[in-house]
């Protein structure tokens, strides 16, 4: 089914293995560079995948924002953290592989049963026609590398379909008699516009259209990541120095300190370095204080 | 979509999101877990696309851009929670914060 584009298909498949690849190679490496590396690697071959499909604007934002900005971020914090042996042998202690072998191999029927739904459903079902009709539409795109072969390969499929001599007609025909037996594609195919609806003006366009009110969820959303991380990753010894000591004492004192430490006073003195040896000693203090609210979670930084 | 069969580019989405979906439950590792959860917003993000091109609408991509964003304050917040959690925990483990003493 492929041999009537053999570019753009040939391109699409081998980015398709590259991606599932090296997607497996992230999910199994025990290393955190490594991972990320195959991540970038996985996300590059997505990114060329949106390039095959017609949507070279997301295959942009793809390579900009998710391998780019994302997973420098995730870069920035594994150097920062400097993991080490530790988590190597830890990561390696759960990837034994005769653990893996019964849920690999029930996983690989699921994804079976999935691939044969549908690739090689019989084409009776609403599945098959929801499913092969776009491609004709999407052929019958200026902007489309598809030649007549492809149209003539294309058709030997659709032959199964109920609507399959839909796709032996030349793609004006097709364009112009659209099959009442799919509504939701009719417009698409009368809309002698949708072949320049990937664009990324009519992205933009219908970016600041109808979803605007999305792009003000996603603004919103935004500033909320930006306060939470905010929040989130101050260090502890500028909390210490911003959080005032009574609020500390009557909070969060008789509460989460009287358990580990005796006296509370004393102990926001200490220096955190007492966590690094005590690791346990950490966990009752954060989740008795973390139900109150976020200026407890604070007071905990300063009252430690 | 020129010549490419849609069922093909869902399975792959369906692909990348099992794998996906595999990492964030064998893990152990945060960081492991904050990259099989990318993995899984990436595949349904390629879902949005192949729909998009199979249409041959728009509003695919625009809902990729809304993916885009969502994993980009996801990514930005989980990692704050990860470095709070090392200052807290000195490890990555997730097990080690699964007591959850309310």
């Amino acid at each position: 089914m492929g041999i009537g584009n053999p570019n753009m298909n040939v391109i699409f498949y081998i980015s398709s293995a590259i991606a599932v690849l090296a997607t497996i190679l992230v999910t199994t490496r025990v290393n955190a560079i490594h991972a990320l590396l195959y991540l970038v690697v996985s996300l590059l071959a997505v990114a060329m995948v949106f390039f095959t499909l017609g949507a070279p604007f997301a295959a942009a934002l793809e390579v900009v924002i998710y391998a780019g900005a994302i997973v420098v971020l995730l870069v920035f914090v594994v150097m920062m953290l400097n993991q080490g042996p530790v988590s190597i042998s830890q990561e390696r202690a759960w990837l034994r592989p005769r653990m893996w072998i019964g849920p690999g191999i029930l996983s690989l029927v699921l994804l079976g049963e999935l691939a044969y739904v549908l690739v090689g459903q019989p084409a009776s079902s609403p599945v098959g026609q929801l499913a092969g009709s776009p491609v004709r539409q999407s052929a019958s795109q200026p902007v489309s590398r598809s030649d007549q072969s492809d149209q003539s390969d294309r058709s030997d499929q659709s032959d199964r379909l109920p609507v399959g001599q839909l796709a032996g007609r030349p793609v004006s025909q097709s364009a112009s008699q659209p099959d009442p037996n799919l509504p939701l594609l009719r417009s698409a195919i009368r809309n002698p516009q949708s072949a320049i609806s990937q664009s990324p003006k009519a992205v933009g366009l219908a970016l600041f259209g109808p979803y605007v009110i999305g792009v003000e969820l996603a603004s919103l959303l935004l500033l909320a990541g930006l306060v939470a991380a905010f929040h989130l990753g101050k260090h502890e010894d500028t909390e210490r120095e911003s959080a005032s000591q009574p609020v500390g004492q009557s909070a969060s004192s008789p509460v989460g300190q009287s358990a580990s430490h005796p006296v509370g006073q004393s102990t926001s003195l200490q220096p955190p370095i007492s966590l690094i040896r005590n690791p346990q000693s950490a966990i009752p203090n954060l989740f008795r204080l973390s139900p109150d609210s976020g200026l407890q979670e604070k007071e905990k930084g300063g009252a430690r | 979509m020129p010549g490419i069969p849609p069922e093909h580019a869902i399975l792959l989405a369906a692909v990348l999101f099992l794998l996906g979906l595999t990492g964030v439950l064998v893990r152990r590792n945060v960081i492991f877990i904050l990259m099989s959860i990318e993995i899984m917003l990436n595949a349904a993000g390629l879902a949005f696309i192949v729909a998009g091109a199979a249409w041959g609408q728009p509003d695919g991509q625009v809902m990729f851009i809304f993916i885009l964003s969502m994993a980009a304050a996801e990514v930005s917040v989980g990692l704050a929670l990860v470095l709070r959690m090392y200052h807290c925990f000195k490890t990555l483990d997730a097990d080690a914060a699964s007591k959850m003493r309310g």
